[in-house]
């Protein structure tokens, strides 16, 4: 059965950003099933675009261990990173999902069973949460949710 | 307060529920949009009346497919299995 880990990240916005990732290793298919992107800061009109983006080579950031969502789980294979300052090598056009919320608004997206977002087992590999715009800067957080 | 949209622009109320969705997307623990997933590159996104983008199905794998640059039919198991070969995508 898969082990399930949460993993999370907080960044103030810049367009063409990373807020947060999740990166395979060789023996494992990360899959993501749960994505929720709120703020933290103070509320107010302001908007922002992000897209869920493959990479094939990782940047540099913050690194972030995941937490098994099961106590008694072993810790996971794939890691994660967020607040990225050099970006991941992003993979042109291989881009999963795009949402948009405003800042007011906490917004989750939810795989069916069986319709995650996998990650291929090589390493360096991953899913970036990318900020494509932000109206006015504001602070992020992104929790994934994800299994291997 | 301004309309929640998409990454399109397209207000969520323009969302078309599908049968099987393969996710969904909740705003403020609401539920707004079904998102739909390609069968070739493994991506989610939502159907929406009058959008004007092109999505498709695909007879091989019976499954709907993004749009135009998703139009040859890789199953996204395959593309996966061949990557892991190789060493890199």
């Amino acid at each position: 059965m898969a082990h399930r880990y949460a993993t999370s990240g907080a960044m103030a916005l810049i367009a063409a950003d990373t807020v947060l990732s999740v990166i395979a290793a060789t023996t494992v298919r990360p899959a993501i099933y749960d994505l929720v992107l709120s703020s933290s800061s103070t509320p107010n009109d302001y908007s922002a675009d992000f897209q869920l983006q493959r990479f094939s080579a990782d940047g540099t950031a913050t690194s972030t261990t995941p937490q098994p969502l099961d106590f008694n789980d072993p810790a996971a294979v794939a890691t994660s990173k967020h607040t990225y300052t050099v970006e991941p090598t992003l993979t042109a056009g291989e881009i999963l999902l795009r949402l948009s919320h405003n800042q007011r608004a906490t917004v989750r997206w939810v795989a069916a069973p069986g319709s995650e977002l996998i990650i291929p087992a090589l390493a360096g590999d991953g899913i970036a949460l990318l900020c494509n715009a932000v109206s006015t800067q504001f602070t992020e957080v992104a929790t994934f949710l994800f299994e291997e | 307060m301004a309309a929640v949209v998409d990454a399109y622009g397209h207000p969520y109320g323009d969302a078309v529920s599908v049968r099987k969705p393969s996710g969904a997307i909740l705003l403020d623990g609401a539920h707004v949009a079904d998102t739909v997933q390609c069968v070739h590159c493994n991506g989610h996104f939502v159907m929406q009346r009058g959008s004007g983008i092109t999505r498709g199905w695909c007879r091989n794998c019976s499954g709907m497919i993004c749009g135009p640059g998703c139009l040859t039919c890789r199953p996204h198991e395959q593309q996966l299995d061949l990557a892991e070969k190789r060493g890199h995508r």
